[in-house]
């Protein structure tokens, strides 16, 4: 029995014409082009269960989309296997569509120039959905994504958020039991950021359904995710959970500080580790769970102007775990 | 039939979306009245100087025209800005939701703007006809009529798979634009009935690149032209290109790249 | 005199980069001048040869020459300078120290400089290879390139009158379509003004189109220098001259009207 989805040694290589520069280069190309080619994912293996909320974590050009899009059919690979719910994506047969979504944060399915709604009766169509079980599902999603208000907007003058939230609904109707998702969150403010992780966590727990995350908001990812993938030049460098991921490097926080007075560099140093200092300026990295205690001792005991934690970046992390993969 | 269904659904979007779009009607309307006139004068001009052209009386000839700008009519409303915009789509990435729905691809693709406000084309298409009529010199029964739009609706298939095919080019040459142009200016071959083309010409625009045919071929039916079994092989051809047009496509979507 | 010509070397550069959109444009004339082959050859033989004045050979010359000039005289700036109004880019060229219309015109002429160029080569030696030629005697060189540049001025001032519309209302660009439309049938685009009957010819021959296309291509076609030749040459510059006036006028009013509410 295979896993719900399965991928063994996916690879996609794209090639990219090159273009030369000027008009004889120009002349060139008509004739004869050179190529080059780019491999994006090399040869990547996993399995996902069912039910399961896994996030695909990776810097830029890392080959994450390009994976969710060879799982969900766009993409032909160039080579590998992949089973998703015992069907082959690229084949795109209709049985497989009607059980899988796709949402990507940077693009919209809907109709533009159209209220909500018609995006809905649209898929309603496209999905083959029986009115009763439409009208059922409508009506859980409006209410869990508190989309009510909006059904009747164009779409074109929907905010960011309120346009994500209906991107969600629009994906969703036809209850599909696996879901991708592209960068959800992207360019969101912190509460639409909100709303939608609780409701993506909500739909997972109750529906049961299989969901796979592409984000470079490590928030997202500590938020939803059981499980994480980090792919880093087209290769799958780290697969475990959350809980080890974040244990194993990203443990700690950073603390930035503007201070009105002078402050020895020992007198910080006590508190955590100090990576800038220059006088009234410092920076600090704590450990995760030491964050509240040492930031209260701050305030107590130093002459704070400003105060601001941070995360460890996505970068960061990567960069570090790549670093080490490779001296392995 | 779920093909019908989801056309339907297509086209009762894009009519809300008239509603919400005060549209251009009326400048269509001037827009496509000033080039029809241009060539109705052109036609007047010919049958000054002559009373026949390759075999065809002026009634004939404008009949020609009337089905060549009803095949455009039609591709305008329908599909043609979509396979305008395909270029520019494919390479914004924007395929992908297209791809992922359990539905006919092209469908979804290249009807997805109808354009309804391009309706108005249709009103000087009819006048056009209607001054066809005028100018024949014998009546055409309704059912030769009838017949002759039929064979319209076929023309606007071979178009669409030759739109299709040109189209599907696309996936491997990313900046098509200029083939895309080039069909567009190419279809105004059907303007005129195709035994204007001779020899070897006349050949390759009926039988291999059926350009030809587009207007011509629904007039030679409405006025019962003699021409054998030419309506057969027309079926016949328009059938060849919108299989090769769908194979093509499968295999041309293999190559797909999308956008990052 | 130098930034003008800074201006040419730009619109070059563009030209350049619109590769595409030249190659578009041959495929669209010879698309053009293919269907012109085939139906003037029609209507030639069903006359036994000969269509008004015309031989099958003159009216193919005549279309070939027709097609030189367009590709001389056709231009974007149109769209352009309605563009520019109609997203108040005009704003910026008001404040700089140029003449906008000159800078429009220029830009435009040395992108279109590199199509004339080849499309006068490749028609130039079609028509000396297949047609034996036209005659060229000495008088038709200078008079030749006059005419070409009075077409280029009625053309132009038609289009910038227009185009210029941009500042009133906000379709110019639809209007411009429109243009072509007449400037197709009326200009001796589609088929030469003299085929038409004797006593519509006389009318449109006082219009400013057929001094667009027809005339220029009947002097260079011409075998002798006739009164009425010349008598052309008078209404074409006429025409230039009384819709370069009109243009003068409206783009002050224009500029006028774009500083009291803008676009």
């Amino acid at each position: 029995m295979p896993s719900f989805i399965s991928v063994s040694h996916l690879k996609k290589v794209f090639k990219q014409d090159k273009r030369q520069a000027g008009l004889i280069g120009a002349v060139k190309s008509l004739f004869h082009r050179e190529s080059v080619e780019k491999a994006a994912v090399k040869g990547i293996s996993f399995d996902i269960e069912e039910g399961e909320f896994v996030g695909f974590v990776g810097p830029n050009g890392a080959g994450k989309t390009t994976t969710l899009k060879m799982l969900s059919g766009i993409l032909h690979p160039t080579s590998g296997e992949v089973s998703v719910m015992g069907f082959t994506p690229w084949k795109r047969q209709s049985e497989f569509q009607k059980q899988f979504s796709l949402v990507m944060g940077q693009k919209n399915q809907m109709w533009f120039d159209l209220p909500v709604e018609e995006s809905f009766e649209f898929n309603r169509a496209v999905y083959e959905i029986p009115k009763d079980i439409f009208e059922k599902q409508k009506n859980i999603l409006v209410e869990l994504l508190d989309i009510g208000s909006l059904l009747n907007t164009q779409v074109r003058k929907l905010s960011l958020g309120e346009r994500m939230k209906c991107e969600l609904a629009t994906a969703l109707l036809h209850k599909p039991r696996v879901l991708f998702l592209d960068e959800p969150t992207i360019g969101l403010d912190v509460i639409s950021q909100k709303n939608i992780r609780d409701f993506l966590s909500e739909y997972n727990r109750t529906e049961k359904a299989t969901i796979i995350l592409t984000s470079h908001y490590m928030e997202d990812i500590r938020r939803l995710c059981e499980r994480v993938m980090i792919i880093h030049h087209g290769e799958l460098i780290y697969n475990g959970s959350y809980q080890q991921l974040r244990e194993k490097y990203a443990d700690t926080k950073t603390i930035e500080l503007v201070l009105s007075e002078r402050v020895t560099q020992d007198s910080l140093s006590k508190l955590g580790t100090v990576s800038d200092f220059r006088g009234t300026m410092a920076r600090l990295t704590v450990p995760r769970e030491r964050v509240t205690e040492v930031t209260t001792e701050l305030l107590k005991n130093f002459p704070v102007d400003d105060i601001s934690i941070h995360e460890e970046s996505m970068e960061e992390i990567v960069s570090e775990i790549f670093q080490e993969a490779t001296t392995k | 039939m779920k093909t019908l269904k989801i056309f339907l659904k297509l086209c009762e979007l894009n009519l809300k979306k008239l509603l919400i779009y005060r549209a251009s009607f009326f400048i269509s309307l001037a827009l496509m009245g000033m080039w029809v006139m241009a060539y109705v004068i052109l036609i007047e001009v010919i049958f000054y100087h002559t009373s026949t052209l390759a075999g065809w009386n002026k009634g004939s000839v404008l009949l020609v025209m009337s089905f060549y700008y009803f095949v455009q009519n039609l591709s305008d409303i329908f599909f043609k800005e979509n396979f305008e915009q395909f270029g520019d789509n494919l390479r914004r990435g924007e395929l992908d939701f297209n791809i992922v729905k359990p539905a006919p691809l092209r469908l979804l693709t290249f009807f997805r703007e109808i354009r309804f406000d391009h309706a108005a084309g249709l009103l000087i298409t009819s006048g056009l006809f209607t001054y066809a009529f005028k100018n024949l010199p014998a009546p055409i029964s309704v059912n030769h009529l009838l017949l002759g739009f039929i064979f319209a609706l076929v023309s606007v298939v071979l178009y669409f798979s030759m739109l299709s095919i040109i189209s599907t080019i696309t996936f491997w040459i990313q900046k098509n634009d200029t083939f895309s142009a080039l069909i567009f200016n190419v279809t105004q071959l059907s303007r005129y009935p195709r035994q204007i083309y001779r020899q070897i010409v006349g050949k390759i625009l009926t039988f291999a690149l059926p350009l030809a045919l587009l207007g011509s071929l629904p007039a030679e039916v409405a006025v019962q032209f003699e021409n054998g079994s030419l309506p057969i092989i027309f079926i016949g051809i328009t059938i060849g290109f919108y299989f090769l047009g769908r194979i093509f496509w499968e295999y041309g979507l293999t190559k797909y790249t999308s956008a990052n | 005199m130098n930034k003008y010509l800074s201006i040419l070397r730009l619109g070059w550069l563009d030209a350049m980069e619109f590769r595409t959109e030249f190659f578009v444009s041959i495929a669209g004339w010879s698309i053009r001048l293919f269907i012109a082959v085939f139906l003037w050859l029609a209507v030639a033989s069903a006359r036994g040869g000969t269509i008004g004045s015309y031989s099958f050979n003159s009216i193919l010359v005549y279309f070939f020459i027709v097609q030189t000039i367009s590709s001389f005289i056709f231009s974007r700036v149109g769209f352009e300078m309605a563009y520019d109004i109609y997203r108040g880019d005009f704003a910026n060229y008001m404040l700089k120290p140029l003449n906008y219309i000159a800078f429009r015109l220029i830009y435009e002429m040395s992108k279109n400089a590199l199509r004339t160029t080849i499309s006068a080569a490749i028609f130039g030696v079609i028509l000396f290879a297949a047609f034996g030629g036209i005659s060229l005697p000495l008088w038709k060189i200078p008079l030749g390139l006059l005419a070409m540049l009075g077409a280029y001025g009625v053309n132009s001032c038609l289009i910038i009158i227009i185009a210029l519309s941009a500042f009133w209302i906000t379709n110019a660009t639809r209007l411009t379509f429109i243009y072509f439309g007449i400037l197709t049938t009326f200009s001796g685009m589609l088929f030469p003004i003299d085929l038409f009957p004797p006593k519509y010819a006389a009318i449109f021959e006082w219009l400013p189109f057929p001094y667009i296309f027809y005339f220029p291509a009947k002097i260079i076609q011409a075998s002798a220098l006739t009164p009425e030749l010349l008598r052309g040459f008078i209404f074409q510059w006429g025409y230039t001259l009384v819709l370069g006036l009109i243009v003068t006028l409206i783009y002050y009013r224009g500029i006028k009207r774009f500083e009291a509410i803008g676009r």
